[in-house]
């Protein structure tokens, strides 16, 4: 990797009459900036060093707890020369032409690596030239540290401040020079978080606490069984209810709309809305699943001949698993505000994907998308939830029938039940295994709801489903007539879910012949991505399988991954450190046994050794996890930690007692007594050790969720014998 | 009626079953207390009453009488930090940060009588729901804040 960035060529500043003076520099779209009413909302990502020296640094990711508030100031502070006790952050709103914002896929570290730190570097490059052009000195002569330029030889000095108006002046440097690794000053240090003191002191905003003038406030219910519908409810009862002020039709349900929130639940109550049911259980949708393993899929991975392999071999290891609907269940509910005026439309969400927001609002509201302003606030938690649009639609929609700012806000309930959930999935796997007892060829059928069809309607999924099965498992998408594809879009997609099958192949591991299917079941649950997304069944399903090739040719499941491993140092140097720091080759404490996972997934490499114990009942309690993890250059090690415990703890959750539940076409659960999370009681000691690395960051946000059920599952059977294959694995301890 | 809070009177004008949670956002814009779920089962809506935790969302504003109410907002005196804080600080405890101000509170009420607790007495008495897992920290900052106050 060069030195030496080139940067866009949208990078430009605004110079002392925007924004108050000072040094702006922005990316994005410099003519309708400069031409805007609004330059603050036609920047882009921007640097603003105001005269006084205050360095304000956009952060475009929506901070969910991940740490991208700080890691990504922290980009551009230190190619800055900054001085961060002068740094503050801010989410921009957005509006003006779409710029297709999003933040997930553990992508914001990785992916704003190179253009943040850019960005900072030009801007560096400028102050300095403008403290050379005052002082008439050398550039070469002139060097800038927290927040002044100093020229060494005269021993003059200047700040930010004082030169930012100069500065201003001259032109961007396309390809300023980046700083090499010993030169950075933040970037590998555990700086501390800039939005704990405000989350400490309970100034910090999230949706839920938005406030605004003639702000009303809404509650909703919409209806149970997916795809049901309103059948009635007591208008006159909600609006005779203290400080109602309306009641709204909304999407399959209604919105009763009031001064304060108490008072429109209370009205809602009142209503008492009546929805039709459905008919789905979870008995029956497990039914499906497991019957659609017993046909042929569509091939989303094939490599090597697996069929020859598996016809020359008796010696055969089968294995079904099957895992439940979760929920994301954020502790900060589903909510966002909305304005829709005559002149357009104004929101302020705890949003994961405001492209897609501003998008879908301006085609409901039939306006021109630079029309809809989205303001982003702190985030009461993400995981791929506040992706999906609905409950900002929602809001635009009960704003839109009274033109007046509405905040709604859903009931841990509502939030429960109308969840894009993570699906649920059947798995069925064999591997050949040859005289050494490694895997010749391994053979995986998944079934269940596809992403990429979720907004297809049931019929469409069915036809998908069946077509797929005469087409004798090869790739749909080539087989199919054009005249076909075209007129349905997104049929391309239908019969292979990338996403349910990603991370399938286990790919660190030499597996010499390999096919994974995928059989779509049509599903009426909305799906969505849930933290790991593909990642999150598949690691669950595939570790606990190696696991038990291991114990079938009579191997430690450590030494039996490394021999997989052998051509994949990275990997395997992952394992040894998890295995090493868990004490792998030493005897557990009494009543105690391991299990071990890794995985690969979002560029990084993670490996997980947990340690339980079975109770009398033989329930078990997790008692310690140890984490390896190499997630290539650390930008801020604290913040990787922290992710990894959380995601650890994320996926613990899941894998003792997650399950969203169906009966009559509705989620069963409703709240936190029924659908339990791990709470400190139940939470073991973790553990996170990072592998130094010069690679490049990969994504951390995710990536310790899909190792931890497997690494459970597999110390349960390491004690008892018998193989996990059903997620969760207990009923909550008492 | 009339609410003794942050060290503070207000009078406010609501209905007495209006659950406390609500008053002390909606009417008095003390927003750093959250909802999470409200029936008490997560413990974000956490707050002081005459120093011991309670769950507001499950508080009737009516039943609340002459006690004092304490919010996070309330927990120190203006520009100090409680050690509770600042122990969650050194420790960098929150992620996404809406469970914290009830997991704080609960925290300071269990210090405020018990000084030193082991782990087995923090299981038994902190409750909160993180959604994030910052249980590991939460613990640690536990123990700092104890330490640190002694």
């Amino acid at each position: 990797m060069s030195d030496a960035l080139a940067l866009s060529r949208r990078a430009f500043v605004i110079g002392a009459a925007a924004l108050g003076g000072g040094l702006v520099l922005g990316f994005g779209r410099a003519a309708e900036a400069r031409a805007a009413d609004d330059v603050e909302l036609a920047l882009g990502s921007w640097i603003r060093i105001a005269p006084d020296g205050a360095v304000t640094l956009c952060v475009e990711k929506s901070e969910m707890g991940q740490g991208v508030y700080t890691s990504l100031a922290m980009l551009l502070a230190d190619e800055l020369d900054a001085d961060w006790s002068r740094v503050e952050v801010r989410f921009p709103p957005e509006g003006g032409e779409l710029r297709g914002l999003v933040t997930g896929a553990s992508s914001s570290v990785r992916g704003s690596w190179e253009p943040l730190r850019a960005a900072g570097a030009a801007a560096r490059a400028m102050l300095i030239t403008a403290a050379a052009d005052t002082w008439r000195a050398p550039v070469a002569e002139c060097s800038a540290h927290d927040g002044r330029v100093r020229h060494e030889a005269s021993g003059r000095e200047l700040g930010y401040g004082e030169l930012a108006e100069r500065a201003a002046a001259l032109p961007v440097p396309a390809a300023p020079r980046l700083k090499s690794r010993a030169e950075w000053k933040l970037i590998g240090r555990p700086v501390a978080r800039l939005d704990a003191p405000a989350k400490v002191d309970g100034s910090a905003r999230f949706g839920v606490d938005v406030a605004l003038d003639g702000l009303l406030h809404a509650a909703v219910r919409t209806s149970p069984a997916f795809g049901g519908e309103l059948l009635g409810f007591d208008e006159r009862a909600a609006l005779a209810s203290p400080g109602v002020r309306a009641v709204v039709p909304v999407p399959n349900g209604v919105a009763v709309v009031a001064e304060r929130w108490w008072q429109a639940l209370r009205g809602l109550e009142a209503a008492s809305p009546r929805f039709s049911t459905g008919s789905l259980s979870s008995a029956e949708f497990s039914a499906r699943l497991r019957a659609a393993l017993e046909q042929p899929g569509a091939t989303a991975v094939l490599s090597g001949d697996p069929e020859a392999a598996f016809a020359r071999s008796a010696r055969v290891v089968e294995a079904r698993h099957e895992v439940p609907f979760l929920a994301h269940a954020t502790m900060e509910p589903m909510n966002a505000t909305a304005h829709v005026r005559d002149d357009g439309c104004e929101i302020w969400a705890p949003t994961q994907g405001q492209g897609r927001a501003r998008r879908t609002v301006a085609r409901l509201l039939d306006i021109p998308v630079e029309r809809v302003r989205l303001h982003t606030t702190f985030l009461g938690g993400g995981f791929g939830r506040r992706f999906e649009d609905d409950f900002v639609v929602q809001a635009v929609i009960v704003s839109r029938a009274l033109r007046r700012p509405v905040k709604v806000v859903w009931t841990r309930d509502e939030d429960l039940r109308h969840d894009f959930y993570r699906p649920a999935y059947a798995s069925l796997q064999r591997a050949v295994l040859g005289e050494d007892g490694l895997p010749l060829a391994r053979m995986q059928r998944i079934a269940g709801p596809s992403f990429e069809a979720r907004d297809a309607p049931e019929w469409l999924q069915s036809m998908a489903g069946a077509l797929q099965r005469r087409l004798d498992g090869g790739l749909v998408p080539d087989a199919l007539p054009e005249a076909v594809r075209s007129r349905i879009p997104g049929w391309l997609d239908l019969p292979v879910s990338r996403m349910a099958a990603e991370g399938a192949e286990l790919r660190s591991y030499r597996i010499p012949a390999q096919r994974i299917e995928y059989a779509l079941v049509p599903c009426p649950v909305p799906t969505g991505f849930w933290r790991s997304v593909g990642h999150s069944q598949n690691a669950f399903f595939g570790e606990c399988f190696i696991d038990e090739l291991a114990a079938a040719a009579g191997r430690d499941p450590l030494d039996y991954r490394r021999a997989l491993l052998v051509d994949r140092p990275r990997a395997r140097a992952v394992l040894e450190l998890a295995a090493e720091r868990a004490g792998w080759r030493r005897a557990a404490a009494p009543g105690r046994t391991r299990g071990i996972a890794l995985h690969e997934c979002f560029e990084s490499i993670v490996c997980e050794v947990a340690e339980i114990s079975l109770d009398s009942e033989n329930r078990p309690r997790v008692h310690r996890v140890v984490c390896a993890v190499d997630c290539g250059t650390t930008v801020n090690p604290d913040t990787v930690d922290a992710q990894l415990e959380s995601a650890i703890v994320f996926g613990l959750s899941a894998a003792l007692y997650g399950r969203i539940s169906l009966r009559d076409g509705a989620v069963e659960q409703s709240g936190f007594h029924d659908y339990p999370l791990v709470s400190l009681a139940d939470c073991p000691e973790i553990e996170v050790h990072r592998i130094d690395s010069e690679a490049a960051p990969g994504g951390v946000g995710e990536i310790g969720t899909p190792p931890i059920a497997a690494a459970v599952a597999n110390a349960i059977f390491a004690a008892s014998g018998k193989p996990v294959r059903e997620l969760p694995i207990a009923a909550p301890r008492g | 009626m009339q609410l003794r809070v942050n060290g503070g009177v207000v009078d406010v004008d609501v209905e007495p079953e209006t659950p406390l949670l609500f008053v002390l956002r909606d009417w008095l814009g003390l927003c750093g207390t959250k909802y999470g779920c409200g029936v008490g089962a997560c413990g974000a809506c956490t707050v002081h009453l005459a120093g011991e935790a309670a769950r507001s969302c499950t508080v009737s504003v009516g039943s609340v009488g002459e006690r004092e109410i304490t919010t996070i907002e309330g927990l120190a005196s203006p520009g100090t930090m409680h050690g509770v804080q600042a122990a969650w600080l050194a420790e960098q405890v929150p992620q996404c940060g809406y469970c914290q101000p009830g997991m704080i509170m609960a925290v300071a009420a269990l210090l405020a009588v018990e000084p030193r607790p082991s782990d087995a007495q923090i299981d038994a008495r902190i409750t909160n729901l993180c959604r994030c897992g910052t249980y590991p920290r939460v613990r640690r900052a536990i123990h700092r804040a104890a330490r640190e106050q002694s």
